[in-house]
């Protein structure tokens, strides 16, 4: 790599496109997929100031080549957060360090031939409808087939695309260096890599705290006030709860798309979209992504994607607007309704149900039950480190409900008095797993092992096309300080960064598994867990319909 | 609750001053280990031995027996107490009946491998072989106390003896258990864990991820002590321990008792631990000395449980009225989640329990409240 | 002799007909006693012929083999004691009386051993007729409210008397047919039933209908308790369902029971017992204790090895 990145720099000096245009050789395809000419301006313009390349990192310490990379990273962003189911950019890994030093760099007027070639064919298919995704014929790329992805992005989501289509790429993965080091060009704020990481987990971000999160924002200048506010809010965990960041994010967007003024020269979607990847990826720099906010940005790109190319500027951005306010109107309020309805007929007046932490959805539930008038009792199950159980708790004393408030090891004491056990999601996966605060998986798993049904509340726009075997394949991990109590503690834990052999681990989600559920309500109806891929898959051919829809 | 006063009649004043110190101690929980329980308790049974003005052993036992429930009452949960009272109530009747003569057939050594004495014996308690024979007629009154009271009190002594070394008998066999590379998960602070935990990493590297059991936060105490002695140690909270399970290899915890079916009853949220390691078909291990083995089948899980204060969880200015917050100490797990248990005479299965109840206790001592 | 001995037995049974061990071990002590042989040796033949004639008889437990070896050994074993003959006689026939009293206080025993599982205000579901099964509940009805919900135990209906006994007095009895057990069994929080033998596994035989009730309270995660004498202790191990003892007599299926015949071609089977395998019982509750299924092997090992 050191080799190769001389030679760049070498060749850096007349367009500063070195590095881009071995890239450029490689993948001609994503190239197009970005709607980018090679050697075109794009390369010129979208030059922030700044290197971003981490400075604690030695491996990179020339802030030419950070700049360099950052704008071709600003268009890896940009299919990268097309991508983000999980919400975590895709690297252009995997491909081998060699492969750059043993290709000849095609002369430029060759290069843009062959470029141009291939966009026009693939606009040719892409009109004649289904456009496949760029996916297939790169399956032999890189293994996070971040290249792929691109295409599909393009192509209105294309999940349902024709035949043929590979499976969903593989999100990236932190233990990758290449990507590790891409992605560090891409973030907006700078984060610190945890001091003491948990080696089972180098697959994903493991991050201190970091004293100011939007001071490197504000400086770049790129990120939207709206969205700076929401960012903080969301690593301070002032705003937190899957439908609430959906949403708060989705009208911060909706703030920044009105705001946006896209230069005259330019095509308002692509502009957009380059954008707001740039407020996507320092939101997930903040707090990474939960799999709902992950479709929900895919769906907002898609959107953008498909923006009439007819409309005025700012007819299409009021349009974009107004669809931001159907999906919310559409896949969470008037779901959320739905799934009420669905559920109150389950639970009787002599019921206990047992809820785990605080969901949204399950204490409305609770309480519109009550107010219809069931005489049920509930039990709040809850556990550290955050006990969010707690403030639903005081919402449902205060409604006049009986309930019981038990800890995670009086569990095995509450459970045989329940009969119903009310879970939210996070998220629900392609293999009928669900993904939810960790330690919802042991509320069910106790509940089967007393043959207590377990009941799941989950919008439909949260499902993911993704399968998670465990809850370490993917996660998120907080603040591992939030295991240090704060007071009375008589054990030298506070201290645990002085221990050499100790780590603190604070896992976010656990993934249940299908045999402990029940029933899923959605907005759908009550389905066995076993019908979540096919409402996925329903889903998305919607998705691709609409996507195809001239609004 | 007040100790029975007539009952004590019989001890002499020092071992009653003893029973009520130790009683106070017990009530304000200052003894929190199981060892120092049970140590405690022989003392006292040894002080009662040998301050006794029983002139028979029927009365001895009676005696023994008075003080021991005098413990019990006052705290039932702690079960190391009735545990060391019989093993005492033991160890009376079979220095009784291998100095007194036999009463009634004798039946001669099986195999030659177990010693039956009449009625009592290895393999106390009826049994098929011996429906035909004699009644127990055990006679306890042939023998004055005082020939027996000096090899009971050895035999206490070698009790207590034994006592000291169950923690080291156990860490011994770690090194059988704990392989280099794996990845032990545990919970809640048990001394024998820790004993076993810091033997195995003498001779072998490898991990331990440990639950920080809420709500006393016992977990942290142990992940500082494992990184002290220089096991590498992740702490996570409790509700991560389902996710963890699909890496983890091993599951250690200790227990509070041992049941007569093979049961466990230990730390809250063991249960749930014992699940998820079914779960992920992953081995469940319990370390435990055999001074925890109750003779007690249970037939009602609350019988034995400990509600303590809800303190730590709810704050009693936080205004929620009428709220019930249970903070049970125990958990029950039963034998069929357990795969091994580790004790201080080798590692078991669970179904091999109710052997060893025979081998250190009487039957006629497994309910110490009726005569 | 096998006839006087099988004749003594119909007597020794129709006296009390609550325990039939007690009346073999009884009708076997008499043979000791009044037998005219003056060896050892002759004495064990005796018995043993003795033995073989009850267990041919139809309607002897399966257990009666056992008991008749247990005793058998028993003999011998006195005999190589105590060096007078008469003596020897004697002892056993005191011996031999004591156990048969012994044996009768078995329930009792049982009783008190089990009562304490009983949960107040719980459901308890039982199966057919067991004396010691019905003496269990009434001791724990002394002190405890719960409910009883009885299996009929078709075809002979056992369960119905299971009921009346359980009503007289005074406990809530619901009854079900056989094929609704695993339809109730979410409101029991045990099962509880007799055995006509222990197997050396730790499993039992008893009425068909018994492995169904064990296998449905398994899955719905309920214990199941199996309350027996010792004397029921069995030698035998059986591995599957082929290896249980069949009865002597064949009844007719249900179905056909005043109806016209089954179609020649159609395999009519009615099997009366079936064998429960150890991995089902939680426990069992007998007069040596309260034992765990293991337990039960580690006895019988004890006893004829």
């Amino acid at each position: 790599m050191e080799a190769d990145e001389g030679k760049l720099k070498a060749a850096k000096e007349e367009e500063g496109v070195g590095k881009q245009e071995s890239r450029v050789d490689r993948k001609p395809d994503e190239r197009e997929a970005k709607g980018m000419k090679a050697g075109e301006g794009k390369v010129g313009e979208g030059k922030p100031k700044e290197g971003k390349g981490k400075e604690g990192k030695a491996k990179e310490g020339k802030g030419k080549e950070g700049k360099g990379a950052e704008s071709e990273g600003g268009g890896g962003k940009e299919d990268a957060a097309a991508n983000a189911e999980a919400g975590e950019p895709k690297g252009k890994a995997g491909f081998p360090p060699h492969g750059e030093e043993k290709k000849r760099p095609a002369s430029k007027a060759e290069r843009r031939a062959l470029q141009e070639a291939q966009r026009a064919a693939k606009e040719a298919v892409k009109a004649a409808g289904g456009a496949p995704k760029g996916g297939a014929p790169k399956g032999g790329e890189g293994a996070k087939g971040g290249a792929g992805k691109a295409g599909g992005g393009k192509a209105g989501g294309g999940l349902a695309a024709g035949g043929g289509k590979g499976p969903t790429p593989a999100p990236m993965q932190h233990d990758d260096r290449q990507a590790v080091k891409k992605l560090e060009k891409q973030q907006i704020t700078p984060r610190t890599p945890a001091n003491k990481q948990v080696p089972l987990f180098h697959h994903l971000p493991q991050y201190e705290r970091e004293e100011s999160l939007s001071v490197a924002a504000v400086a770049k200048g790129n990120v939207h006030p709206a969205v700076l506010r929401l960012g903080l809010q969301m690593a301070e965990g002032i705003v937190h709860g899957s439908n609430s960041r959906v949403v708060e994010m989705l009208r911060a967007f909706q703030i920044v798309v009105s705001d946006f003024t896209c230069p005259p020269s330019k095509v308002l979607s692509r502009e957009l979209e380059i954008h707001l990847s740039k407020q996507i990826q320092y939101m997930i720099d903040c707090r990474p992504q939960s799999m709902a906010m992950g479709n929900a940005t895919k769906w907002l790109k898609m959107r953008v994607g498909h923006l009439p190319p007819h409309l005025s500027n700012d007819r299409a951005k009021a349009l974009l607007c107004s669809q931001i306010d159907t999906f919310i109107e559409e896949r969470i309020t008037l779901a959320d309704k739905a799934i009420l309805s669905y559920a109150e007929s389950h639970i009787a007046s002599s019921d206990v149900v047992l809820v785990y932490g605080g969901s949204q959805v399950i204490e409305t539930l609770l309480l519109h039950s009550h107010t219809l008038g069931a005489q049920f009792r509930v039990v709040v199950a809850d556990s550290g480190p955050k006990f969010e159980g707690r403030e639903m708790l005081g919402r449902l004393v205060e409604a006049g409900l009986r309930c019981t408030y038990a800890n995670l090891h009086a569990l095995s004491y509450v459970m045989p008095e329940v009969n119903k056990v009310l879970l939210g999601a996070s998220s629900m996966l392609l293999n009928g797993n669900l993904v939810s605060r960790a330690g919802t998986a042991l509320v069910a798993m106790l509940a089967h092992e007393h043959g207590v049904p377990v009941l799941v509340c989950c919008e439909t726009y949260k499902f993911a096309e993704r399968v998670l075997l465990d809850s370490i394949c993917y996660n998120e991990l907080g603040d591992p300080d939030e295991l240090v109590p704060r007071e009375g503690d008589s054990s030298k834990i506070a201290d645990w960064r002085d221990m050499p052999r100790l780590k603190l681990l604070n896992l976010v989600y656990d993934v249940t598994p299908m045999k402990y559920l029940t029933m899923v309500v959605t907005e759908a109806g009550v389905v066995p867990p076993t019908s979540v891929p096919v409402i996925i898959r329903e889903d998305a051919a919607r998705m691709a319909l609409q996507a195809q829809e001239v609004v | 609750m007040a100790v029975d006063e007539e009952s004590l009649a019989g001890l002499s004043p020092a071992v009653q001053q003893e029973i009520g110190r130790f009683i106070a101690k017990l009530r304000r929980r200052q003894i929190s280990s199981s060892q120092d329980v049970a140590r405690k308790t022989l003392e006292i049974m040894r002080l009662t031995v040998a301050t006794a003005a029983s002139k028979d052993i029927s009365s001895l036992i009676e005696l023994i027996k008075a003080a021991g429930r005098a413990i019990v009452a006052s705290s039932p949960h702690e079960l190391t107490v009735g545990n060391m009272v019989r093993r005492v109530l033991q160890i009376v009747r079979e220095e009784t009946a291998d100095d007194g003569t036999k009463g009634g057939l004798s039946a001669p050594t099986v195999e030659g491998g177990e010693s039956t004495s009449a009625g009592g014996g290895g393999g106390s308690g009826p049994s098929l072989m011996k429906l035909l024979d004699a009644p127990d007629t055990t006679d306890y009154n042939r023998q004055p106390v005082k020939t027996v009271k000096s090899p009971i009190l050895e035999a206490i002594n070698e009790l207590i003896d034994e006592l000291s070394h169950v923690c080291s008998h156990i860490a011994e066999q770690a090194i059988e258990h704990i392989h280099a590379n794996e990845v032990i998960l545990t919970h809640g602070r048990d001394h024998a864990v820790e004993a076993f935990l810091k033997a195995a990493h003498k001779k072998r590297r490898f991990e331990v991820i440990v639950a920080e059991t809420a709500l006393s936060g016992a977990g942290r105490e142990t992940a500082v002590v494992l990184a002290d002695a220089g096991i590498s140690t992740t702490l996570i909270s409790d509700a991560a321990v389902f996710a963890m399970m699909a890496r983890v290899n091993k599951v250690i915890i200790g227990a509070h008792a041992v049941m007569a079916n093979g049961g466990l009853i230990a730390t809250a949220g063991s249960h749930l631990l014992a699940l998820a390691a079914q779960h992920a078909s992953v081995p469940f291990v319990a370390c435990a000395g055999l001074h925890k083995l109750t003779p007690i089948f249970l037939s009602n899980p609350e019988q034995f449980n400990v509600l303590l204060s809800p303190q730590p969880l709810l704050q009693y200015d936080e205004g929620l009225q009428g709220v019930h917050a249970p903070n049970p100490a125990f958990d029950l797990v039963p034998p069929e989640l357990v795969s091994l248990l580790v004790t201080n005479i080798g590692g078991n299965h669970p179904s091999y329990i109710y052997r060893l109840l025979s081998e250190y206790y009487h039957q006629e001592d497994h309910n110490l409240f009726v005569n | 002799m096998s006839r006087d001995v099988s004749a003594r037995y119909t007597q020794l049974l129709q006296a009390d007909p609550a325990s039939s061990s007690a009346a073999a071990i009884k009708a076997l002590t008499e043979i000791v006693s009044s037998s005219s042989s003056t060896t050892i040796m002759g004495l064990r033949d005796d018995l043993i012929h003795a033995g073989q004639a009850l267990g041919q008889r139809h309607d002897a437990p399966i257990s009666i083999a056992s008991l008749c070896e247990l005793f058998v050994r028993f003999v011998t074993r006195t005999a190589l004691e105590t060096r007078d003959f008469e003596a020897c006689r004697r002892l056993i026939g005191e011996r031999g009386e004591q156990f048969a009293l012994s044996v009768r206080e078995a329930p009792r025993k049982i009783a008190k051993l089990g009562a304490p599982f009983v949960n107040e205000g719980g459901a308890v579901m039982t199966l057919g007729y067991s004396r010691i099964v019905t003496a269990l509940l009434l001791e724990a009805a002394a002190t405890k409210h719960f409910s009883v919900i009885v299996a009929e135990s078709h075809p002979h209906g056992d369960g119905h008397r299971t009921a009346r006994e359980l009503l007289a007095a005074g406990v809530p009895v619901t009854m079900v047919e056989d094929a609704a057990v695993a339809y109730v069994i979410a409101r029991c929080q045990m099962t509880l039933v007799g055995a006509e033998a222990v197997a050396e596994s730790g499993g039992i035989i008893n009425k068909a209908g018994t492995l169904q009730m064990a296998i449905v309270a398994h899955v719905c995660k309920r214990p199941f308790y199996v309350a027996s004498e010792s004397t029921k202790f069995a030698r035998m191990f059986p591995l599957s369902q082929l290896d249980v003892p069949k009865t002597e007599q064949v009844r007719t299926h249900a179905a056909f029971v005043g109806q016209d015949p089954p179609p020649p071609q159609l395999v009519v089977e009615a099997p009366s017992r079936d064998y429960t395998p150890p991995c089902y019982i939680t426990m069992l509750f007998t007069d040596l204790g309260v034992l765990t299924p293991s337990a039960v092997s580690d006895e019988l090992i004890k006893l004829f090895d």
